[in-house]
């Protein structure tokens, strides 16, 4: 077959190719950071070695690199997928995945919990969780027309729910003690420098299975494009599809703020990146993106370790400095590809 | 492609009084009979705002009709799933801007999707109906193009091209010639015919352009106000004075003296004794 | 034969170290405390190694004589002059985990007044013991003090500094007594302007030096105050701590038509403190000194 029409075979071999890439670079982290500790030893302690590395090492090594590592991959398979779903359920290139609230619900939870649950550590990412399926809910309802998601009211809903929020969300930082400020502030800024208290593998799970979800509706994503009413002549279920990408997205949105805060341009320009690279098909790009996105917030995680070692920046900090030149790049290069402005 | 077999002579696509009012403009389209049998073009012509595009929505399924039937070789319509109607139904409507940039070859294999199995891969079959579209509409040359980049006749062919892919048995089309130029709007219509003669599609044509309707249909009907005020051979329904009243213009309504079909001629000026304004 | 005895020492072996690995604590004879926080913590009896992630509170260390045992401290460590070369585990803020870890701690120390929630629920998950302090007055103060010596073993010299510190606390004390208390506004931040509240020790440490803060009735421990309220209030003084950036804008506020109009602006009613006024420290006590010397000159003519 020609080279435009996709293949499964050709998804095979690019996510095949990404996931190597992606190895290497967690390779790569695992062996970098405050603590030197040589890539050899490494990888024999992974290989089962119990002797490879000292008793602090190996803490180092499993405790605190690793969980990151893997925090930072999901994380940003989440984000990157979660923008690809967006950009095509609100038939806009510039939507991220924040542009409908989520994030803004999931700072308000937080924010309330640091407030109001002092103790608690695991009722931060529980509550921000919470707050942002309350605003999913919220948006919805208030971007639907005829029963059914309507790209426009819903960006719309989302935009207005995220500065409402906004705002709530300043009014209690008054009254936040100064420590807890802090806290909120790196929270903004988007920060993976706390190991998730929900257990990793219980997020990874839930992470796959929700861009599973929406891999599987892939095709209909693609032909959503082309617009809804030709969609729909062209036998694809427009609400049912809008429905459950809208739910999925969100979800993997939440889940990734619930842990690690707002991390910005991930979800806006990996998907732009891997559309450069392999095209814009969803049925490859979802998988490609979930695997770039994981091996570009892992290298902005890994550069916000070292670059002022021993302190460290805020993940977000990294990828808003890398990312705003280049999202004005894009906005900014004449367009060769799609109609509209 | 060969069309599915139906009863001999009988309605591909039949309206039974269907009608349906809209909610919120109040627009009300009276009860519309009408049925189109395989080869047969109909136009539906009309003024703005007549229902046209209506009647066409309520063929294609995607309104739902509040009285009488609308049938599908004598099918409820209705009744289809959504993955059966886009096997046999496909619209040719107007385009929503295109986000991304996508090639010709994998816009038209969308017109497969609703024969896609499993996981929704494509299968070398599907790419050979897809490619039998694109010479079907002299487009095979472009396969490999941007949409983007093509003129809006050769992107108006592609479109069609599409809709041939999904093997329908009948054909809607809403405004196909809007933004053609004359050569290209002729050049359409008359594939769409060649189509309709050749493969046995049923045909519905929604379009402004009266001389084209006069052209290419074998049956037209025009609307006004939501109601069908004629019908019949476009000879019968060119009448002077009904399409004068209809679309509120001054027109003559000439035979075209080689093919016999009627033509519609604005009245000028001159004729009235107007003088061009001196100075 | 020898090679199936040979993989089943390597198993036991194995499990043996993940076991160590999985819980290092267990090494040591622990004992159970609760921090100023509420948090349960258990630590061992010797603590040979000390990280400490805030400024006070490595001042409150070098001061009790331990500094041999510190291991760790933030960048922001400058007092005494020696706690400089001390290893960094990078900042108060956000210090790194892995550093701390490489440090072998046997006892991490931290404060309210400048350390995250997460950072000690990282460490903590880590199996590093931490113990943290909740500085909310001066006495709050000579309490930790109190309880770092004996945590840390070293019970008299703990009681040395603390009845040094609160010997002097008594004289200012006593010479303040009777007197009228100046209302003071302690300027944390220019712009936006930020003041302190009655639940935090800076509040008591002026209360100490016989200042009444004219933000007594607020709860956040960093209120902000508008120029109107700064008016209505009418302090007689304003206190800040040094800092040349910070002098330089409240000159030049001078020529402002509003603030222009505070009378303690105007009347050039404004006591420079040293930066110890911010620690939850030993020189606390100093900073009290300061300031009740700047606000009743009268009484400390020795």
């Amino acid at each position: 077959m020609t080279d435009s029409v996709l293949t499964s075979a050709r998804v095979l071999k690019i996510c095949g190719l990404l996931l190597g890439v992606l190895l290497l670079l967690s390779l790569l982290a695992l062996s970098v950071g405050a603590v030197g500790i040589p890539a050899d030893r490494i990888l024999r302690a992974l290989a089962g070695s119990a002797t490879a590395l000292s008793a602090q090492d190996q803490l180092i090594l499993f405790e605190i690199r690793l969980p990151r590592i893997g925090l930072a991959l999901l994380v940003g398979a989440a984000l990157g997928v979660a923008g690809a779903a967006y950009q095509a359920l609100l038939r806009n290139p510039l939507a991220d995945p924040y542009v409908l609230g989520v994030s803004s619900g999931a700072a308000l939870g937080a924010i309330f919990s640091l407030a109001f649950a002092e103790r608690v550590a695991v009722a931060t990412p529980v509550a921000a969780f919470l707050g942002a399926a309350a605003t999913i809910a919220a948006v919805y309802f208030l971007g639907r027309q005829g029963g059914q998601i309507a790209p426009y009211t819903l960006l719309l809903a989302g935009i207005i729910t995220a500065s409402f929020l906004s705002a709530v969300i300043i009014f209690l930082m008054n009254f936040l003690s100064g420590r807890d400020l802090r806290g909120a502030a790196y929270w903004l800024m988007g920060d993976l420098s706390n190991p998730s208290p929900v257990g990793l593998g219980w997020l990874s799970l839930l992470t796959v299975a929700v861009i599973a979800v929406i891999f599987a509706v892939g095709s209909d994503l693609n032909l959503l494009l082309a617009g809804e009413p030709e969609a729909a002549s062209l036998g694809v279920n427009v609400r049912r599809t809008k429905l459950i990408v809208y739910l999925a997205a969100s979800l993997a949105t939440a889940l990734a703020v619930s842990v690690s805060g707002a991390i910005g341009y991930v979800g806006l320009l990996v998907p732009h990146l891997v559309r450069l690279l392999f095209g814009g098909d969803y049925r490859l790009l979802i998988p490609a993106t979930a695997l770039t996105g994981a091996g570009v917030l892992l290298l902005a995680d890994t550069l916000a370790r070292v670059i002022i070692a021993p302190s460290e920046l805020p993940v977000g900090a990294v990828t808003a400095v890398v990312g705003a030149p280049i999202f004005i790049y894009l906005l900014r290069r004449p367009r060769k590809g799609g109609d509209s402005p | 492609m060969s069309p599915r077999s139906s009863l001999l002579g009988g309605a591909r696509l039949e309206l039974r009084r269907a009608s349906i009012t809209y909610r919120q403009s109040g627009f009300r389209l009276s009860p519309v009979a009408l049925s189109v049998r395989p080869g047969q073009v109909v136009a539906l012509i009309g003024p703005n705002a007549s229902g046209k595009s209506t009647v066409l929505k309520l063929a294609s399924g995607s309104l739902r009709s509040e009285s009488g039937t609308v049938l599908l070789d004598s099918q409820p319509v209705a009744g289809l799933s959504l993955r059966e109607r886009a096997r046999r139904i496909a619209v040719v409507q107007q385009e929503s801007p295109l986000l991304f940039p996508i090639r010709v070859l994998p816009f038209v294999l969308q017109g497969r999707h609703a024969y896609l199995r499993g996981l929704n891969w494509e299968t070398p079959e599907d790419v050979r109906i897809a490619e039998r579209a694109l010479e079907a509409t002299r487009t095979r040359h472009l396969a490999e193009r941007p949409v983007q980049e093509l003129s809006g006749g050769e992107r108006q062919r592609v479109i069609l091209a599409r809709a041939l892919a999904q093997e329908a048995d009948l054909l809607l089309l809403d405004e196909p010639t809007l933004h053609l130029d004359i050569a290209h709007q002729v050049d359409l219509l008359r594939l769409v015919r060649g189509l309709a003669r050749e493969q046995g599609y049923a045909v519905l044509l929604v379009t402004h352009e009266l001389n084209l309707a006069a052209e290419f249909a074998d049956l037209a009907l025009l609307l006004y106000q939501g109601q069908v005020v004629r019908e019949g051979t476009p000879a019968e329904v060119f009448e002077r004075e009904l399409l004068e009243q209809v679309f509120q213009t001054e027109l003559d309504v000439f035979i075209h003296p080689e093919t016999g079909r009627p033509r519609v001629v604005l009245r000028s000026d001159a004729a009235e004794g107007g003088e061009p304004p001196s100075g | 034969m020898s090679r199936r005895k040979t993989s089943w020492a390597n198993l036991a072996g194995l499990a043996l170290a993940m076991a160590l690995l999985a819980r290092p604590a267990l090494a040591q004879h622990m004992r159970q405390r609760f921090d100023e926080a509420g948090r349960r913590v258990i630590l061992p009896e010797r603590i040979e190694r000390i990280v400490s992630l805030a400024p006070s509170i490595t001042e409150m260390l070098f001061a009790l004589g331990v500094d041999s045992r510190l291991v760790g401290v933030t960048q922001f460590c400058d007092y005494p002059p020696a706690a400089k070369s001390k290893t960094s585990v990078g900042e108060v803020i956000n210090p790194s985990l892995e550093k701390i870890a490489a440090a072998k701690p046997d006892l991490v120390l931290a404060t309210t007044a400048g350390n995250r929630r997460e950072t000690v629920a990282a460490i903590e998950r880590l199996g590093i013991p931490l113990y943290g302090l909740n500085p909310r007055s001066v006495e709050d103060v000579l309490l930790s003090i109190r309880t770092l010596g004996e945590l840390l073993a070293v019970p008299d010299a703990a009681d040395k500094l603390e009845s040094g510190m609160r010997s002097r606390l008594a004289a200012v004390e006593v010479r303040l007594a009777g007197r009228p208390r100046p209302r003071v506004l302690f300027v944390l931040w220019l712009e936006p302007l930020m003041s302190v509240g009655r639940q935090t020790f800076v509040h008591d440490a002026l209360a100490r030096a016989g200042a009444e803060s004219v933000t007594a009735t607020r709860p956040e421990d960093w209120p902000r105050l508008s120029l109107e309220e700064v008016l209505r209030q009418d302090p007689d003084y304003l206190v800040l701590t040094h800092s040349p950036a910070l002098e330089r804008r409240l000159q030049a506020l001078r020529t402002d038509p509003v603030w222009g109009s505070v009378r303690a602006l105007r009347e050039n009613r404004v006591i420079l403190l040293d930066e110890a006024v911010l620690r939850p420290g030993p020189r606390i006590v100093e900073a009290i000194e300061q300031l009740a010397r700047a606000l009743h000159p009268e009484v400390f003519l020795q």
